[in-house]
């Protein structure tokens, strides 16, 4: 799957842009991390510092109540007020600070029923000092529950300490494995990164160097077009459909007799035209099917003299998106002339055949027909010898008539224009079985198989039919009975006719002439023709661009073939 | 002057004629008939006109028999004349060539002509083709008055 360049860009960056935001977020997340650890810290130092100062508040009261119960002196309950205060607010603040821990909130609602416990011990000792004197206060002291209320704060307290301790170790030791974490994944990212960027680098380097050279290869194939253009016989030119000439190659620079690219570029294209309005109407056609093809036109020289040019127009689209006419003009004057004499000389040739065909056949008609007369009218007057010579008049004024009708065929095939249509095949040889037939005395046999059809001449491939058949037929009369087999085939891209006799057969030594004009592989007493009929054939078939070819046994038969090649429409 | 003549044969060959007139009057044709050699001739001839001034000009042949190809006024020119014109057009015109060329056929029917024969070479064929041709326009077919 070719992704281009564009893409690929469009996807690395994209990567990157991602690996960027994660990075961003994996960053912004650690430190915050860092700083909830940083703060976890600072909460448990304020713990710390709190529950000391319970504790030490705790002690404070401790000894004032001792100080005072061993004195009496009020001034050791000084601070006992402001303790118990201090306490409380120390007490308030560790409750907020541990807000959250169900644990330790639990520990800290213990340790208030101890200060509150502690405290009133405390405020009673007083009392008691104060109402009984020593000796009541020191049997309540004496009881122990201060201490041991003491020593139960104490415990609840370090409890309290070394579970935020430990709650701090725990966060601090997550927060380091995560930055550990981060910090790998961090790297690894940035080192995927800077991959990418590479790979980026590369990508665009690569790009640009194939640019390079596909410019080259442009800047090649320009310079070999250039002078494609430069030396081709045929005249480039391109211009606007205003007629201002662009550019121009050499050939119609010498075609137009101009001394120089600038002298013929200096003119309206329309200029060249023998007729302005001939350009217009090419201009036309070419709106409206695209382009022009061949379009004959007459233009004229530096020189005044016209010619005939066969133009071919393509757009082309300038810079400035207008469409401009890119033309390749050819100079026609030769082939005109060619086609002229063409037409001349056939139009010559027309003249001859039916001057043959008129002069030739009266001449002929008077001698078969007097030496007629003389057997017919004259019949006493002549011997034997002589009828037999007068019948060799006749007989030879008739050959001679035939001869001169094979010829003028066989050199009207060569003029005759080749109409292709579609001919069944089947139906054409039945028609001309037929028509053989109505002469055929001989009772024939015929297989026709169901023929392919063909593109061809209906008219020229029925004289094929015609002349192959009948020659099959004559060939086969000496036959007790003949046969005649006709079918077709496809071979290659051609289709293949054949028809096969059972008749004298000819001599394959002598197959070259077989197709020859006026060769015959048999004498005229065995069998009559001028031997034009085969030529004929080949000349027809030729034309369609086939191919005939025979095989023969003698005295077993002959098989005739001929090819039309398949025109896929 | 009364020329009594049913077919008006235009033929310039000499050999043609001698062959037409005999094949005619072998195949047992008693149909008087007339021979001019050219184009001119047989117009002068159904025109009353040059040496055939004094014929009466209703005395109209049944069949004219033009050869194609003649010197000065062709048989083309014949058949134009006369199918052009309102007296003679009803005429039956056989037109005798040596040519099979298609151009010259078209021609001769554009112009009205009722048949068109190619002369055959052949001796034999052409005897027959001139007795068909007598037989068919003198006795099948009907003239037109």
């Amino acid at each position: 799957m070719k992704v281009s360049f564009k893409n690929k860009l469009i996807i690395l960056f994209s990567f990157i842009i991602v690996g960027i935001v994660v990075a961003s977020i994996a960053t912004y997340r650690n430190n915050k991390a860092e700083k909830d650890t940083y703060y976890s810290a600072q909460r448990s130092r304020e713990v710390l510092y709190e529950s000391e100062q319970i504790l030490s508040a705790t002690q404070d009261i401790v000894l004032s109540t001792r100080g005072f119960v061993i004195t009496g002196d009020p001034s050791f309950l000084g601070p006992f007020e402001i303790n118990s205060a201090l306490i409380y607010q120390h007490y308030n603040n560790l409750a907020k600070l541990v807000e959250g821990n169900a644990s330790q909130q639990a520990r800290l609602e213990s340790l208030k029923a101890m200060l509150d416990e502690r405290i009133n011990f405390s405020t009673l000792t007083v009392s008691l000092r104060k109402e009984k004197g020593f000796e009541g206060a020191l049997k309540l002291i004496a009881m122990g529950r201060g201490t041991y209320f003491m020593n139960a704060i104490k415990n609840t307290i370090k409890i309290i300490q070394e579970e935020e301790n430990k709650l701090h170790q725990k966060h601090k030791q997550a927060t380091l494995n995560s930055s550990a974490a981060f910090s790998r994944s961090f790297y690894i990212l940035m080192g995927i990164m800077v991959l990418l960027l590479l790979f980026v680098l590369y990508i665009i380097r690569h790009n640009l160097k194939l640019r390079e050279k596909s410019a080259e290869a442009l800047a090649a194939s320009e310079e070999k077009l250039k002078n494609l253009i430069n030396i081709s016989p045929v005249g480039i030119s391109l211009s606007t459909v205003e007629g201002k000439i662009l550019e121009s190659n050499q050939a119609i620079i010498d075609m137009f007799g101009m001394d120089s690219r600038e002298d013929f570029m200096n003119n309206n294209a329309a200029d060249y035209y023998v007729n302005k309005n001939d350009r217009a109407r090419m201009l036309e056609q070419f709106k409206e099917d695209g382009f022009v093809k061949i379009y004959e036109v007459e233009l004229k020289r530096k020189n005044g003299e016209h010619f005939w040019a066969s133009n071919s127009i393509a757009p082309f689209a300038l810079r400035n998106d207008e469409t401009a006419l890119l033309f390749a003009t050819l100079d026609i004057t030769q082939i005109k002339n060619t086609e002229k004499e063409l037409k001349a000389v056939n139009k010559e040739l027309e003249a001859f055949s039916y001057s043959i065909s008129h002069d030739l056949r009266a001449p002929l008609r008077g001698i078969g027909g007097h030496a007629k007369i003389l057997l017919e009218d004259y019949p006493e007057k002549f011997d034997e010898a002589g009828v037999s010579s007068l019948n060799a008049i006749m007989n030879n004024s008739k050959k001679m008539g035939v001869l001169i009708d094979d010829l003028l065929s066989f050199s009207r095939l060569g003029r005759k224009e080749v109409n292709t249509s579609r001919i069944d095949m089947t139906e054409l040889v039945n028609s001309v079985k037929d028509e053989v037939m109505m002469e055929d005395k001989n009772g024939t046999a015929f297989n026709i198989h169901a023929l392919l059809p063909a593109y061809g001449d209906q008219g020229l491939i029925k004289q094929v039919w015609i002349n192959l058949i009948s020659n099959a037929v004559k060939y086969s009369r000496n036959k007790p009975q003949a046969f005649i087999e006709i079918g077709s085939y496809t071979e290659d891209n051609e289709v293949v006719y054949y028809v096969r006799d059972n008749g004298a057969g000819f001599d394959m030594r002598y197959y070259q002439k077989l197709f020859g004009v006026f060769q015959r592989l048999h004498s005229d007493r065995q069998f009559e023709g001028t031997g034009i009929g085969l030529a004929i054939v080949q000349k027809i078939i030729l034309r369609h661009q086939g191919s005939v070819w025979a095989e023969s046994t003698i005295d077993e038969g002959s098989c005739f073939y001929f090819s039309l090649p398949i025109i896929n429409s | 002057m009364h020329i009594p003549v049913e077919i008006l044969f235009a033929e310039d060959s000499e050999d043609d004629a001698i062959l037409t007139i005999r094949a005619l009057k072998k195949s047992g044709h008693s149909n008087p008939m007339f021979h001019v050699k050219e184009g001119a001739e047989a117009l002068d001839f159904m025109y009353c006109k040059g040496e055939y001034a004094g014929r009466d000009i209703n005395e109209v042949p049944r069949l004219l028999l033009l050869d194609l190809k003649m010197p000065k006024v062709s048989g083309i020119e014949v058949l134009e004349k006369i199918k052009a014109d309102p007296i003679f057009r009803n005429i039956p015109v056989v037109m005798l060539s040596s040519s099979k060329e298609d151009p010259d056929i078209q021609k001769c029917y554009a112009l009205g002509a009722n048949s068109y024969i190619v002369k055959p070479v052949e001796s034999d064929n052409f005897f027959q083709t001139i007795k068909n041709i007598g037989f068919y326009w003198m006795i099948l077919n009907q003239p037109h008055r």
